[in-house]
């Protein structure tokens, strides 16, 4: 059954023909948040009907109404008969059903007022003349919030309930509370005007901040869903009668033996909440939900009202509940990542090394294609290179494919040897700890420098030895598989367009690969056609 | 409309210091849920074809992408996933050919260029971003040419680096890269993306200058630009999500089906790092909020573009305010313009400039009102205006 209690026993139209009555929409801050408060929400709005229903039967209130689903009117009805109560059609509205993401369903919402039998005359007599004053006063609304309501409807307010009660409240200035009920709630989500001023929200610089807080702003919070300890619309967030009202009715209901039921709303009552309005969008934000309300006025004015507890609540990672283990926080400045702020940006703003002139030189169109070539190289042999070990690339140029070696594991220790003394001097700015060991000169040197028992692997580009002679080329070649215990070799873009392919590379400069290559390899363990 | 499957959330190998997701991962409380069955069964519900997401995707360990892989090719004909590139390894490829798997890599450019996509320290950042880049050129010689993600920033996109970024997207389209998707830095308070965002006349130089390198790249395309004018003719039967009147509150352009299957929203708009749920219904609240606000307001009023560009993506929005207009309005002001006189000059009609666009904006405020809405193209057709 959906049965929600707005204590507004207004005809729909008139008088406050723009008055929003329409559930919000609602988003859970999670499933833990939606599972847990889903059921509770029912049980509070449950409980709170029937606080309702058994008010208007004793009299102690002469008017109330509720929303009501057109498949829920004879379970309204079934509660109404015993307590001898009467239901006056209000009017209806179309809304999308709570739970349907269909954009094209809509069900009508019927409205009714609650009265007593008796009284019933009563209430015809002040729907008929439209009479808002009258109609308050049955529904039991203190005198004060009588007559802002009133003069709020008057001004041409069209908006959900939650912001006339601000708009109120942000008048009125923090409110202090000392029944019992009220303040154990407050207590429990350490808010209270002690905290108000450390309360900041940056919103921009039409914010207006007010950082009041009391149970009476989350109650206007979340009355549009029905959950709230003061039934009628409260006119400040200080206002005295409101405040015993809405204590009796939460004694009332645990005296019902709703004492779950009000426990729930006491602390969904406590939970930090914001609220704000913009454009003419209404957004209330708690540790357990949001909810948006739309009114037709645009009003530029942006009013950001944060609970005190919010920040620091939420920043805590707690709340008012174990189901908080779901929400999530804006950590702020405070947060890791903040924390490397500076060294990110620093670095990013430092030079690249992405203006090495001499990519033709080494057979490739641009520098970013030699540098993937390079990339593509130790991504093949990523595997082989992961066990560790030494590791020199025979045309190292500036260095980067050696960079991205020593970056595979720290078990690598990596030399360079080139031809360009200028390449040389880029690879040891670009590897200055390893700067010994990366020398200018050709294959011809290389066992004179090797370490003690050779490297673990060469890295050759077999195209560089096409020009020699074939009497040095067989010599180069011996010399590399005399210095390392594997060789590794790999093609440019020029190699590759002139011999077809990487095999095709390879047998040009006597080489066979010990494994046949995939298709899409451009590097190959190698050794000496025989 | 896309699904993103998010198997293990937001989880992920890197930590690019500007990601929307930070906020969300580091105020996780517990670590997500996951199972293979919720998630097919997720998917199966909801009938559409979907990317593996993440977070990153390519942490899932491979049985299971492989069943993923295996159900979406027989559900669908097609699969795709969208990675930062530095996980995949041969096997992967293999896995990629196999099942018709389209790959989206994000790189912002070459070695330091992509710095912003932090690994934990130079080294690994150097790292991972050089087997992205190897796995991308792998991906092209093996016929896979994957589409490439582009994120303008600082890092990227300003100064001299702008032309190393053209150079380098000169030579991804020399091995055979076709589509390259440009994403503006969304600005959010739980990260890093402050310091790195470019102001308004940085973002449009840079997009200037890439669709001027896309003229000169034969077969190479930015998606954005084609979008855009594509919008300005009323023809987004199929315009990414940032066009299409989104809702923070149930994010249509992006449906997230998490690990455990449930659904989520797009990470985009959860601005104070909490994962709201999808509330189950659309709205238009914001839409019809900005078109009726001043420009100085935040709003959109007035704006010849709005029908395109509707405010654009609530996750960019000024002040991380889903309510007020993108931030990159002006951006994306100067290039509706751009193309908007080139269309003119061309002899084509942009809707911006149609006698008609006040009829179409009040028919598709109308429909908002009534929480429904249409496409530009249903909606000129329906009424008659002629656009293109
Ligand atoms: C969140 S990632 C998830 C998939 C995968 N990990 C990847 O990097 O592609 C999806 C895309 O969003 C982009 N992205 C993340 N944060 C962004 C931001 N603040 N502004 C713009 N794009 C962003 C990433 O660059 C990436 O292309
Ligand atoms: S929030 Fe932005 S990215 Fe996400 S669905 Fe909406 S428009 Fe798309």
């Amino acid at each position: 059954m959906s049965l929600r209690l707005l204590r507004l026993p207004l005809a729909i139209g008139a008088p406050a023909p723009r008055l929003q009555l329409a559930a919000p929409r609602l988003a859970w801050a999670g499933r833990v948040m939606q599972a847990t408060w889903t059921p509770r929400f029912e049980a509070v709005r449950a409980a709170l009907l029937a606080v309702e229903l058994e008010q208007l039967a004793q009299g102690a209130i002469s008017a109330s109404a509720v929303d009501c689903l057109a498949g829920d009117v004879s379970a309204l009805t079934a509660l109404l008969r015993p307590r001898e109560l009467a239901a006056i059609p209000l009017g209806a509205y179309a809304a999308a059903p709570p739970d349907s993401a269909d954009p094209a369903a809509v069900v009508l919402n019927y409205r009714f007022a609650l009265v007593r039998r008796e009284r019933l005359p009563l209430l015809v007599e002040a729907l008929a003349a439209d009479d808002l004053e009258r109609l308050l006063q049955l529904a039991a609304f203190p005198a004060c919030c009588r007559a802002a309501l009133v003069r709020a409807l008057a001004a041409g307010e069209d908006l959900p309930l939650a912001i006339h009660a601000h708009g109120a409240a942000s008048a009125a200035g923090p409110a202090s509370w000392d029944s019992p009920a009220f303040s154990a709630a407050g207590a429990a989500s350490g808010s209270g005007p002690a905290s108000a001023a450390s309360s900041a929200l940056a919103a921009g610089p039409a914010a207006a901040v007010n950082a009041a807080a009391s149970p009476i702003e989350a109650n206007a919070l979340l009355q549009p869903l029905g959950i709230a300890a003061v039934a009628h619309v409260p006119c400040s967030a200080a206002c005295t009668a409101s405040q015993a009202l809405g204590c009796e009715r939460l004694e009332r209901g645990s005296a019902a033996g709703h004492a779950q039921a009000m426990a729930h709303l006491r602390a969904a009552l406590a939970w930090p909440a914001s609220y704000s309005q913009r454009n003419g969008i209404a957004e209330v934000q708690t540790a357990a939900l949001r909810l948006v309300q739309e009114s037709a006025r645009r009003e530029p004015q942006l009013t950001y009202r944060w609970h005190p507890a919010a920040a620091a609540s939420i920043a805590a990672g707690g709340g008012a509940d174990a189901a908080v283990a779901d929400r999530t926080a804006d950590t702020g400045s405070a947060s890791p990542i903040a924390a490397g702020h500076s060294a990110g940006v620093a670095a990013i703003a430092a030079d690249t090394d992405l203006d090495n002139p001499a990519a033709a030189d080494y057979g490739f169109a641009s520098l970013h294609a030699w540098r993937m070539r390079q990339a593509a190289v130790v991504w093949e042999q990523s595997r082989r290179l992961r066990g560790g070990g030494s590791f020199i690339d025979l045309a190292c140029g500036d260095g980067y494919l050696l960079q991205l070696v020593e970056a595979e594991t720290r078990r690598l220790s990596v030399f360079g040897l080139d031809r360009s003394e200028a390449q040389i001097a880029r690879a040891q700015r670009r590897l200055p700890h390893r700067s010994l060991c990366l020398r200018h000169g050709d294959i011809a040197g290389l066992a004179a420098q090797a370490p003690a028992g050779g490297y673990d692997f060469a890295l050759l580009r077999p195209e560089d030895l096409l020009p020699l002679p074939e009497p040095e080329r067989r010599h180069s070649l011996r010399t590399v598989f005399g210095a390392a215990r594997q060789v590794l070799a790999y093609a440019s873009d020029q190699a590759l367009r002139r011999h077809g392919s990487l095999g095709g590379l390879l047998t040009a400069a006597g080489l066979a690969a010990t494994r046949t290559p995939a298709a899409a390899d451009i590097s190959a363990e190698v050794q000496p056609l025989p | 409309m896309s699904v993103e499957l998010r198997p293990l959330g937001d989880r992920c190998n890197i930590q690019c210091r500007y990601c929307y997701q930070e906020g969300t991962r580091h105020a996780a409380a517990a670590a997500p849920r996951y199972s293979l069955p919720g998630m097919l069964a997720a998917l199966e519900e909801l009938g559409e074809p979907f990317v593996l997401f993440g977070g990153e995707a390519l942490l899932v360990r491979d049985e299971d992408l492989e069943t993923l892989f295996a159900y979406g090719l027989e559900q669908h004909g097609i699969n795709a996933i969208q990675t930062n590139g530095a996980l995949i390894e041969a096997h992967h490829i293999d896995l990629f050919r196999r099942y018709r798997v389209r790959v989206g890599i994000s790189l912002d450019g070459p070695g330091e260029l992509n710095l912003a996509r932090w690994a934990g320290s130079a080294g690994r950042t150097r790292r991972a971003t050089a087997r992205a880049e190897a796995a991308l050129d792998r991906l092209c010689r093996e016929g896979l040419a994957p589409s490439v993600i582009v994120t303008l920033h600082r890092g990227n996109a300003a100064g001299e680096r702008l032309a190393l970024l053209a150079g380098w997207i000169r030579h991804l389209h020399a091995i055979g890269v076709q589509r390259v998707r440009l994403h503006l830095l969304e600005v959010d308070t739980h990260n890093d993306s402050q310091g790195l965002r470019l102001n308004d006349a940085e973002n449009l130089h840079a997009l200037r200058s890439l669709r001027q390198l896309e003229s000169e790249l034969p077969g190479l395309r930015f998606d954005l630009f084609r979008e855009m004018r594509d919008m300005l003719l009323a023809r987004d039967a199929v315009s990414s999500c940032v066009w299409q009147a989104c809702d923070s509150y149930a994010t249509r352009g992006v449906r997230g089906v998490e690990g455990g299957g449930e659904r989520s929203n797009c990470g985009r708009t959860h601005k104070g790092g909490v994962a709201y749920l999808a509330a189950p219904r659309r709205g238009y609240e914001r839409q019809l909020a900005l078109y009726a606000t001043p420009q100085e307001r935040g709003g959109c009023a007035g704006c010849r573009f709005f029908l395109m560009c509707k405010g654009n993506c609530p996750g960019t929005a000024l002040e991380g305010d889903w309510r007020l207009r993108s931030e990159h309005c002006a951006t994306w002001y100067g290039l509706f313009e751009d193309l908007e006189t080139e269309l003119a000059a061309a002899g084509e009609q942009p809707l911006s400039q149609s006698p008609r666009r006040a009829a179409c904006e009040a028919e598709l405020t109308a429909l908002w009102q009534a929480g429904l809405d249409e496409s530009l193209q249903s909606l000129t057709r329906r009424l008659g205006v002629a656009a293109a």
